[in-house]
C-alpha cells in the first residue's frame, strides 16, 4: 500500500516560482519534516474532503488520506510537477478510485453502477432530510466517479479547470464536458424534489440578488 | 460555442454558469426567458456546491518521519544484494579459470591448430593416407579429389600426356581444396577462439566489478537503514 508512486503519477514540467508551495516543498525535499508537516496541514482538509466525498466511507477517506500525504513524503524527490495541490490531490484521487473499484469487485457490482445506489452515510441524510445540503450531497453521490470527481473539484472545492485537468489527468475539453454533464445531472436530481429546488431557487436568489442581467456580468469561472 | 435557432442546450447553460458567455450567447440570454431560468438554476446550483460545509476532519494526518522510515522503499540492489555477490563470486572464479588456462597453456591451441594446417598440407600425405578409388568413382565426383590428386602427383605412365589425364578428369568433380584454404579456415578459426576468449575475459571482468560494487562496496558505503535520503 506504500510502495512508490506509479509513474503516471510523476510530473515532468519543472515547479514555477509562482507556486506557494514551492519554499516549503523545497525545504522538505532537504530534509526538513516540519516543512512538510506544514504541507500536510495546508491540504490535509482538501484531500479528506475529497477522498470523503468520493469514498462516502470515514475509514476509507481517512486511510486514502494518510497514504496519499505519505507517498508524496517518500515520492517527494521525484516530484517536478507545477502544483503540489494538484499533485497530493492526484495521488489521494487515484487510491479513492483503486478503493471503489475494491468495493465493486467484492460487491460483484461494475463500478459504473456504484454511485447509483448511494451510500448511507453517517453525517448525511438521505434526500428526505431537511436542508439543501443533505440534497446536494445525496445527489452528488448519485453521480458517477468520474463526474462526481470534477464536481468536487471544481465546483465544491473552486479548483481552476487546467488544475482539475491535471488532478485527474485528463484534457481540458473533458473536464468541460464532464462538468456539463454532471451539472445537468445535479440539477435533474435536484429539479425531482419540490422542495429541493425551492431551496435551490431561493439560495440562488439569496447569491446573487435579482436574477437576470445582473448575472450576465458576473458568471467567471476563476 | 454554436448557438441553435432555438434554445441553448443543458449542457451549454451548464458551463455558462462558471464561465462568462460569449456575444451570441449573451444576446440569446437577455431575450429568452426560459434558457435564462435554466441558466440561472445552474448558476445557484454551482453557487451552492461553493458553499457546501467541508467534512469535519476526524484527526491530524502529519506524521513523524520515523514513522515512515520503514516504508521508505529499498534500492533494488539492496533487496538483491545475496544473489549479486553469489554472482560475482561465480564471475571472479570463472574468470581466474579462464586466465589460468590460458597463462598455464599459451601454444595449447596455437599448436593444435598448427598441427592441423600441416596435416592439411601434404597432399601426397593425405593421398597416401586416403583410399585409392577407381577413376569411374573419380567420375562420379565422390571421394575422388584426393585420388585424382594422387593421380595428378603420380607419374604419368609412358605414352599418356598430362591433358589426357585433363580430358579425363570429369566436369562435376569438386575442386580439390588447396592449402592456402586451409590454412585460411584454420586462421578464420583461430581469430574466432581468440575473440571468444577476449569477450568471455572482458565479460567476466566487468560483471566481476560490478558485482564488487553492488554487492559488496554499496551496501557499506550506502546502507539504506543508516537515513540517507534518497
Amino acid at each position: 500500500m506504500f510502495g512508490t508512486v506509479p509513474a503516471g503519477e510523476e510530473q515532468q514540467l519543472a515547479m514555477g516560482s509562482s507556486d506557494p508551495d514551492s519554499t516549503l516543498v523545497a525545504a522538505a525535499r532537504a530534509g526538513d519534516h516540519d516543512a512538510f508537516a506544514e504541507l500536510v496541514r495546508r491540504y490535509q482538509r482538501l484531500v479528506y474532503a475529497v477522498s470523503y466525498r468520493l469514498l462516502r466511507d470515514q475509514t476509507l477517506a481517512e486511510d486514502v488520506t494518510q497514504d496519499a500525504f505519505v507517498r508524496a513524503y517518500l515520492s517527494l524527490d521525484r516530484f517536478r510537477g507545477t502544483s503540489f495541490r494538484a499533485w497530493v490531490l492526484r495521488i489521494a484521487h487515484n487510491a479513492a478510485l483503486d478503493q471503489l473499484r475494491s468495493l465493486a469487485r467484492h460487491r460483484h457490482v461494475p463500478l459504473e453502477d456504484v454511485p447509483e445506489r448511494p451510500e448511507p452515510s453517517s453525517s448525511f441524510g438521505p434526500v428526505e432530510h431537511e436542508g439543501l445540503t443533505a440534497a446536494l450531497e445525496a445527489a452528488l453521490a448519485a453521480l458517477p466517479p468520474d463526474q462526481r470527481a470534477v464536481v468536487l473539484l471544481a465546483d465544491v472545492e473552486g479548483l481552476p479547470y487546467d488544475e482539475v485537468a491535471e488532478v485527474l489527468a485528463i484534457p481540458l475539453g473533458t473536464v468541460k464536458s464532464r462538468l456539463a454533464r454532471a451539472r445537468t445531472r445535479l440539477r435533474v436530481l435536484l429539479e425531482a424534489d419540490p422542495r429541493t429546488r425551492e431551496l435551490l431557487e431561493l439560495s440562488g436568489r439569496l447569491a446573487s440578488g435579482e436574477p437576470g442581467s445582473s448575472d450576465l456580468a458576473t458568471s467567471t469561472q476563476e | 460555442m454554436t448557438l441553435e435557432a432555438s434554445h441553448l442546450t443543458d449542457e451549454q447553460l451548464a458551463l455558462l454558469a462558471s464561465e462568462a458567455p460569449d456575444s451570441l450567447a449573451r444576446e440569446h440570454l437577455e431575450s429568452c426567458e426560459e434558457c435564462r431560468y435554466r441558466w440561472q438554476q445552474y448558476i445557484a446550483l454551482q453557487r451552492a456546491l461553493r458553499a457546501l460545509p467541508s467534512p469535519p476532519l476526524p484527526r491530524d494526518f502529519t506524521f513523524p518521519p520515523e514513522s515512515v522510515a520503514v516504508l521508505r522503499p529499498v534500492p533494488w540492489w539492496w533487496r538483491h544484494r545475496f544473489s549479486i555477490r553469489v554472482g560475482t563470486l561465480l564471475a571472479a572464479t570463472l574468470l581466474v579459470m579462464l586466465l589460468s588456462s590460458a597463462l598455464a597453456f599459451p601454444g595449447s591451441r596455437e599448436s593444435s591448430a598448427g598441427k592441423r594446417v600441416h596435416e592439411q598440407a601434404s597432399p601426397s600425405g593425405v593421398a597416401a593416407l586416403a583410399p585409392q578409388p577407381t577413376l569411374a568413382e573419380a567420375g562420379r565426383g565422390g571421394p575422388s579429389a584426393p585420388a585424382v590428386q594422387s593421380l595428378e602427383e603420380t607419374p604419368a605412365p609412358e605414352g599418356l600426356t598430362p591433358s589426357t589425364f585433363a580430358f579425363a578428369r570429369p566436369a562435376e568433380t569438386p575442386p580439390v581444396p588447396t592449402n592456402e584454404a586451409e590454412s585460411e579456415t584454420v586462421q578464420l578459426r583461430e581469430g574466432l577462439e581468440r575473440a571468444l576468449f577476449l569477450a568471455a575475459v572482458t565479460l567476466l571482468s566487468v560483471v566481476t566489478v560490478l558485482g564488487v560494487v553492488l554487492g559488496f562496496l554499496f551496501p557499506v558505503v550506502r546502507h539504506p537503514q543508516r537515513g540517507a535520503r534518497r
